[in-house]
């Protein structure tokens, strides 16, 4: 799933190891969300949404598989 | 000192303990009562000093503690741990089904052949029951 959890985090100047602290997830999750290789729990989309005080459709972009 | 650092203390001073009493009354004892003590006693003090520095690290180093809690209960490693002994359970219930061909083709022993047979048998039926478990519960 595609997300702007990056684009946001630069537009907030943290860097990757910072959010993962905010967050209390490890700097590899952070990494693997950001290039999409990891999907969140919807605990987590709704703790990251909560964090930057933005919905969770702002953040992640859900599309439909096709075929 | 925390309590659980305490009792790593408490669980390598035992092991000693049993060293001691393995090593001390080994002509009284059979071998095989010997060997079980050697060998619970050397885990123990093993097990139980590993725990004990690594608690006093922690105790003293409270970020790396914190550091190393969320690398426990991150859920992306989680997910990877459990990805990963599923994944070495099935490979290593295929190959105990491997051993028990290999030992049927080289007419090994029987029992060799049926205890193969129980743990993979074993294995899946412990699976259907934890997915029925979790199934449940989730």
């Amino acid at each position: 799933m595609k997300n702007r959890i990056e684009e946001i985090r630069k537009k907030h100047g943290m860097n990757q190891e910072e959010l993962a602290d905010a967050l209390e997830v490890s700097r590899q999750t952070i990494g693997s969300l950001e290039n999409g290789r990891y999907n969140p729990s919807i605990i987590l989309a709704f703790k990251i949404a909560r964090y930057f005080d933005m919905s969770i459709e702002e953040i992640f972009l859900y599309e439909e598989e096709s075929g | 000192m925390r309590i659980k650092t305490k009792g790593y203390l408490a669980l390598a001073a035992g092991g000693i303990l049993v060293l001691l009493t393995a090593i001390a009354c080994g002509g009284e004892l059979s071998g095989k009562l010997q060997g079980i003590l050697l060998g619970l006693g050397s885990m123990g003090t093993a097990v139980g000093f590993v725990r004990f520095f690594c608690g006093r690290f922690e105790e003293r180093h409270p970020d790396q503690r914190r550091k190393a809690e969320i690398e426990n209960c991150d859920e992306r490693n989680r997910d990877i741990r459990s990805r990963s002994q599923a994944a070495a359970g099935q490979a290593l219930q295929w190959a105990v089904i491997a051993l028990a061909w290999v030992n049927i083709l080289c007419d090994g022993e029987l029992w060799i052949t049926l205890s193969a047979v129980g743990i993979f048998v074993g294995k899946v039926v412990l699976e259907a029951a934890l997915t029925g478990y979790y199934g449940s519960r989730m």
